[in-house]
């Protein structure tokens, strides 16, 4: 399996790089040389020049305010990865350090968007804020109103960064439907489920085959068929006295996942989650 | 004293027939039955009368037929002559503390036990498929197999406490309640006709592995039953084999006690006591039919249960036919992994 899944990896950052080294050239050609890094990559095409211009401008000017990097990437075709993974495969490529992420899949048939956080950003856009974030972009995307949808994104993030993530009032659970957001997710959880796993199945298959066959082993000699019941006399059998009295009850209370501050490594649930190149990342996402 | 049972029409040999439950003479086919059967249809020769049999004691019978000296072991109570075949019983090693109070005849015939015997190895899913092509049953025998039939009562008390647990979800916390319960139980069982081997020659397990007998068959004891059949007294006393059926009586009462705590999460016992006490013990005979088979210059002793038709015992394994089951079932069940997992569209 982690054979199988590093060579497929391997593969698909040959892509993305080759991919993103063309894109970048491309850019550099029809824009003239530019000083900064390029931090919208509209690869759907939902931008106008002009639009794509002034988000970048923003998003640079957040990024110097808050020590980050924010970026906005639109897709036609996420090429079988969920959201989760192309963002995450999109930091790896970028060696993130702090950063911001959108990414809205224009992918017929799985629509979708996702924000993640990283670095620092991992706690100051934490799962519970990216919540609050989706409420307010995803009404624009599903009106097809791409533009306004990324500056209200830009917008709650400035607000957000500058606000201490202890000091929220109102702590948001990750979307319990976040699976069934992303049809290509569920194919990953599936496929990173050990049960999906090639070698254990064989290993299960061997250990039913082998319990099997020592059954039939066990059981060639005869075996035995009387219980605990075959000598009861039922009839002049009974019981005389009993009782179940209550005592007391206890009772614990364990918090169910990281919807507040630091979406720790423990609680790995919705969007977070680690990176293939080891970053530990917040998130959340909705399809539209 | 060697009985034997002479056909009051021609006087020819009688034996217990398992098929009609009756003695029958086998070159004129009356029967007779067994209960009825009066002493004076009884032909013996009160060789050393009154003699009182001892432990250990090896006696010297002869054959009312023929005069030849039976050939019996110190244990043997039923067997045949083995000059003229004659059946025999050496009834002074049945009366007395020897005395048998019931016994299981034997409803399987001789023929019937062998072809059940073959049916079964054919039907062996790992004997080798060689094993039964050639008639290599060696022998067959009846053996009435010595038993004690305990009847126990069984008093047992537990406290315990035990625990239900119920979780839920509250905004963002789950919540646990583990509520806790002082169960108490007093159960007083009976048991009927435990019944424990009482040969030393007869393996344990296997005869365990034979039960159960169906005790609507037990009849009170009557040499009849006996004859053309081998018969065994037994070695170990009542007290001797106590202990075995103790234990064995103590885990029922265990589980009787289990089965009837239910609805807990857990449970942890904090007191238990389980007494076993003895209410009656009979002795009795079992029927077993001991099948002596010989595979690759190797014997294999089988056992069948003499009234049920059980079969118990060792066969041949073919290591060939084991590895097909472990290869074909291990393949099966990954195919049928694989074609789940992609019909699930998620592995590779
Ligand atoms: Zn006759
Ligand atoms: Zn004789």
């Amino acid at each position: 399996m982690n054979f199988y899944r590093s060579s497929q990896k391997l593969c698909l950052y040959g892509a993305a790089m080759l991919f993103l080294m063309v894109c970048t050239t491309f850019f550099l050609f029809s824009h003239g040389v530019y000083a900064e890094e390029q931090l919208v990559y509209d690869y759907a095409g939902l931008l106008k020049e002009d639009e794509i211009e002034n988000l970048e401008s923003i998003a640079q000017e957040i990024g110097s305010q808050y020590n980050t990097t924010i970026y906005i990437i639109t897709d036609n075709n996420s090429k079988g990865l969920s959201r989760k993974r192309y963002l995450e495969d999109f930091a790896d490529s970028k060696e993130v350090t702090n950063s911001v992420i959108i990414f809205v899949n224009m992918e017929p048939g799985n629509r979708g968007v996702e924000i993640q956080g990283y670095g620092q950003d991992e706690f100051r856009m934490n799962n519970s804020r990216i919540e609050f974030v989706l409420d307010e972009v995803v009404p624009h995307l599903s009106n097809g109103d791409y533009y306004t949808a990324f500056t209200t994104f830009l917008e709650k993030t400035r607000y957000y960064l500058g606000k201490d993530p202890s000091e929220d009032k109102v702590i948001r659970t990750p979307n319990p439907n976040y699976a069934g957001s992303d049809k290509n997710y569920q194919k990953e959880l599936r496929r990173n489920n050990i049960f999906y796993n090639i070698w254990f199945q064989l290993l299960v298959s061997l250990g039913i085959g082998g319990i099997v066959a020592g059954v039939l082993v066990h059981n060639s000699g005869g075996k035995v068929t009387v219980n605990d019941r075959t000598y009861l006399d039922s009839q002049n059998s009974r019981v005389v006295d009993h009782w179940d009295r209550y005592i007391r009850t206890t009772t614990t209370k364990v918090r169910n996942s990281s919807s507040s501050s630091g979406s720790s490594s423990s609680s790995r649930s919705g969007g977070s989650g680690v990176s293939s190149g080891g970053r530990s990342h917040s998130g959340g996402g909705r399809s539209f | 004293m060697v009985l034997q049972y002479k056909c009051p029409n021609c006087g020819a040999d009688m034996v217990f027939d398992s098929e009609s439950g009756m003695l029958a003479c086998q070159s004129c086919g009356r029967k007779e039955d067994v209960e009825e059967y009066s002493e004076e249809h009884e032909w013996f020769q009160d060789q050393e009368s009154q003699h009182t049999f001892k432990e250990g004691e090896v006696n010297e019978y002869h054959c009312n037929n023929c005069g030849a000296v039976i050939v019996s072991d110190a244990d043997t109570t039923a067997t045949t002559c083995s000059f003229c075949g004659a059946a025999v019983v050496l009834n002074d090693r049945l009366t007395g503390s020897l005395a048998p109070s019931v016994i299981i005849p034997f409803s399987i015939s001789k023929e019937q036990a062998g072809n059940a015997f073959k049916a079964w190895c054919k039907n062996g899913l790992v004997t080798p498929s060689g094993f039964m092509t050639a008639d290599r049953i060696k022998n067959i025998t009846g053996l009435y197999v010595p038993f004690w039939l305990y009847d126990l009562n069984g008093k047992g008390e537990v406290k315990a406490t035990c625990t239900k647990v119920r979780r839920y979800t509250r905004g963002e916390y789950t919540y646990t309640d583990t509520s806790y319960y002082d169960v108490y139980r007093k159960v007083d069982l009976n048991f009927f006709l435990v019944p424990a081997d009482a040969s030393s020659k007869m393996n344990d397990e296997l005869m365990d592995k034979l039960e159960p007998y169906n005790y609507q068959g037990l009849k009170d004891f009557n040499t009849p039953y006996l004859a053309g059949y081998i018969a065994e007294k037994y070695n170990y006393t009542h007290e001797e084999l106590f202990d075995r059926v103790k234990n064995r009586v103590e885990k029922y009462v265990d589980a009787y006690i289990r089965s009837t705590i239910q609805g807990y999460s857990s449970t942890t016992y904090n007191y238990k006591q389980i007494n076993i006490r003895r209410k009656r013990v009979q002795y009795a005979l079992l029927p077993v039919w001991m099948v002596y088979y010989n595979y690759k210059q190797k014997d294999y002793l089988f056992a069948m249960n003499g009234q049920t038709g059980k079969i118990v015992g060792k066969p041949p394994l073919s290591a060939q036919k084991i590895l097909a089951w472990f290869a074909g079932t291990s393949v099966g069940v990954f195919l049928i992994l694989r074609i789940i997992t992609s019909l699930l569209g998620g592995g590779f």
